[in-house]
């Protein structure tokens, strides 16, 4: 479903380049066939893609009208010439891409366009992109498809050399604070939540649901003072990540932050820049403790772990064996410890 | 929007929509049913975009209006009501209210501003055809329509007007690329159609109109507004949406100096044909053709099975020579040909082969060799 407000590029926070460039588009009649919207997920890719497609489906205009009959089917899930590709489970099917190929061969229904979305475009198996690639080869007359991705390095070169491509970057933390405050979150935790969401709206409000911010502080604290051999405080501290409200992912993705701004402390960088501002002092510490290599391969131990829940490893086991890791003075590698 | 219609004209046109109402929509609003109450009568409006059908039916409309109802569940309720006559009127917050005899229903719809705005077109735009020569002509090419999803231009018949030796025709082509069929009508004296260049119909709108036009007598009439075919058959209106495509220059493709002409039974050729190919492989099905002096032989070797042969007897003198065809393409060629002898005109064993039926000279049908 797609929110009344948007699609409207006016409620779009930052982005100002693609939004000008899109709407340039449509005011010079220089649409594209193809586009590539790339960005971290959370950012407005796809809110800028429904404002895009609103305006296109309106009369070509750079603005839509949100009372027009055709902004009102666009809300209601009912506009005949706009078509959304989503992934099925891990990928997205041959049989998603053949539908909108199929639809792509008639003329538009009442607009001037018709506006294909595939989401998470990195998700095509190989399939899906090669029969895209022969429509995005030839491209049918009035459609316009647009391609989000957070991974495009997973995309063929071919598609990416066949699509316009509009970068979207982080947003600052005080556009994503202010969005969230908007959105009424409280505004201490939403400035924590701004800084640990990398500029991802979408990846804030992901962490808010899963209660990131409760306990941050305590978590924070409990982290940098650990030390090598106290290994009993480091399974303490195991046993929270596993029982962690948003998972035992969310924790280590919080700990990663922690162990960044570690890296930031030791590299001299101004305190005011930390994620975990109200940390300073225990970040230092910390960092004086172990050099910022060994801080670096404690990360990658972390992001190693992670990936061993996605594929359904022992949640308190890891967790386990992830704390002893970070206590090591000196570099490990963490993955080559564990039995395979 | 009040209104009264009999029960069986209601039914009439409900089922009439259902067939291009598809169960598995993508757009919640198609899977309803526009009902518009006009002076002239009741306007049953159904689509899935892709073929739209519009009837007018015959009620006593008191107040005009429109709204769209779930339209299975309304063709549901409508045809068990009790027999005589069913009063439709819309109440407020989008119901409609259906009472026969002393049933009563109070039904959900939702407001006609999110349906799909069908084409407009105006009376003037329409020309007469007719019916039995459009039926026949999508019959006859129907066959050779591509199914390939890369090349959706061939997914479809194309209809165009043109010239043939000074009279205007309709002429309809289908081709998959390995055969074509071609099947023209001259226009009634005076007409002003015109296609030209032509339009693709998707397959799916060929069936839903073939389905339209069988059996139906006397004149039809055509219009072509932007992006659709409409056709007024039979007091109702389909709106079929053209594929946006180019079709292929066919006629590069038609033999026009094949002048080894072999007539045959087709009857015979039929059967010979269908024995022979029995032995031929699932995919290519390969069948030889040898031409000798009032003979043809088919024949078939398939390494897995064994082979096969036979002889028929046909009028032909010229030179001997083998040729390989596809024998499902020449089964499909020769059903659609109403006439006892067949014409079959070569070149040679590379070139393409011109089939037509001394019956319908507006017939021809092309059919690629293959290799063996």
């Amino acid at each position: 479903m797609i929110n009344a407000d948007e699609i409207l590029f006016s409620t779009i926070r930052g982005h100002g380049s693609a939004v000008a460039r899109l709407q340039r588009a449509i005011e010079h009649d220089r649409v594209a066939h193809a586009y590539m919207f790339v960005g971290p997920n959370g950012v407005g890719k796809r809110r800028c893609a429904t404002a895009f497609a609103a305006g296109l489906l309106d009369g070509t205009k750079p603005e839509a009208d949100p009372s027009s009959a055709s902004s009102r089917k666009l809300v209601a899930g009912n506009h005949p010439d706009f078509w959304e590709v989503r992934p099925e489970g891990q990928f997205i099917k041959k049989d998603a891409v053949a539908e909108m190929i199929r639809r792509c061969q008639f003329a538009p229904f009442e607009s001037d366009w018709k506006v294909f979305l595939i989401h998470d475009a990195h998700r095509m198996n190989p399939a899906s992109a090669n029969a895209l690639l022969k429509t995005l080869e030839e491209p049918p007359s009035r459609t316009v498809i647009v391609l989000l991705t957070s991974a495009p390095q997973q995309i063929l070169p071919t598609i990416h050399s066949r699509c316009q491509k509009i970068p979207f970057a982080p947003l600052p933390a005080a556009t994503v604070a202010e969005i969230l405050r908007g959105q009424g979150v409280d505004a201490d935790e939403a400035e924590a939540l701004a800084r640990l969401s990398e500029g991802s709206v979408g990846q804030a409000l992901e962490m808010d649901e899963a209660g990131a911010t409760e306990g941050r502080k305590a978590f924070g604290e409990a982290f940098f003072s650990l030390r090598h051999g106290k290994d009993l405080a480091a399974l303490e501290m195991a046993k929270a990540l596993n029982e962690w409200p948003g998972g035992p992912e969310a924790a280590m993705e919080l700990m990663k932050s922690f162990l960044a701004d570690a890296v930031r402390v030791s590299a001299g960088v101004n305190e005011t820049r930390l994620v975990h501002r109200d940390l300073a002092d225990e970040a230092r510490r910390f960092a004086e403790r172990y050099d910022a290599e060994v801080l670096a391969t404690k990360i990658r131990s972390v992001t190693y772990a992670q990936r061993l829940l996605q594929r359904n490893a022992n949640k308190l086991l890891t967790a386990e064996a992830l704390m002893l890791d970070v206590l090591e003075p000196a570099a490990t590698d963490f993955a080559a410890r564990l039995p395979r | 929007m009040e209104l009264v219609i009999a029960k069986d004209e209601f039914v009439a046109g409900l089922s009439r929509v259902q067939s291009v109402i598809e169960r598995r929509t993508t757009l919640p609003i198609l899977s309803n049913v526009l009902l518009d109450a006009q002076k002239g009568g009741l306007m049953i409006v159904g689509t899935d975009l892709e073929v739209g059908l519009k009837g007018l039916y015959e009620a006593q409309v008191k107040k005009t209006g429109s709204i769209t109802v779930a339209s299975k569940k309304l063709f549901e309720i409508v045809r068990e009501l009790p027999p005589g006559e069913v009063r439709l009127k819309l109440e407020d917050g989008d119901r409609v209210n259906i009472q026969a005899g002393k049933a009563d229903f109070h039904i959900l719809g939702l407001a006609t501003d999110e349906y799909p705005i069908l084409p407009d077109y105006k009376d003037e735009e329409f020309a007469k055809f007719p019916a039995a020569d459009l039926s026949e002509m999508l019959e006859k090419v129907s066959g050779s329509i591509g199914q390939d999803e890369t090349r959706v231009y061939l997914n479809g018949v194309y209809l165009e007007t043109s010239d043939n030796g000074g009279k205007p025709v309709l002429r309809a082509v289908a081709t998959d690329g390995h055969r074509l069929s071609l099947c023209e009508r001259p226009l009634p004296d005076g007409s002003k159609l015109k296609v030209s260049p032509g339009v693709i119909v998707p397959k799916k709108g060929v069936g839903e109109l073939r389905k339209a036009l069988d059996g139906l007598d006397g004149d039809i009439e055509i219009a072509f507004p932007e992006r659709n075919l409409v056709v007024r058959a039979g007091g109702v209106l389909y709106i079929i949406r053209l594929i946006d495509g180019q079709f292929p220059e066919y006629g590069a493709v038609i033999p026009a100096g094949n002048n080894r002409v072999l007539t045959a039974s087709r009857d015979e050729l039929v059967s010979v044909l269908r024995r022979v190919a029995l032995l031929s492989e699932e995919l290519g099905r390969g069948v030889k053709f040898s031409l000798d002096k009032k003979i043809l032989e088919l024949s078939c070797e398939n390494p897995n099975l064994g082979k096969a042969s036979e002889e028929m007897a046909v009028t032909y003198d010229g030179e001997a020579f083998e040729i390989g065809f596809n024998a499902r393409y020449f089964q499909d060629a020769l059903g659609v040909v109403r006439d006892e002898d067949v014409n079959l005109a070569f070149n040679d064993a590379f070139s393409p082969v011109l089939i037509k039926s001394p019956s319908d000279p507006g017939f021809k049908a092309v059919i690629m060799p293959m290799r063996l």
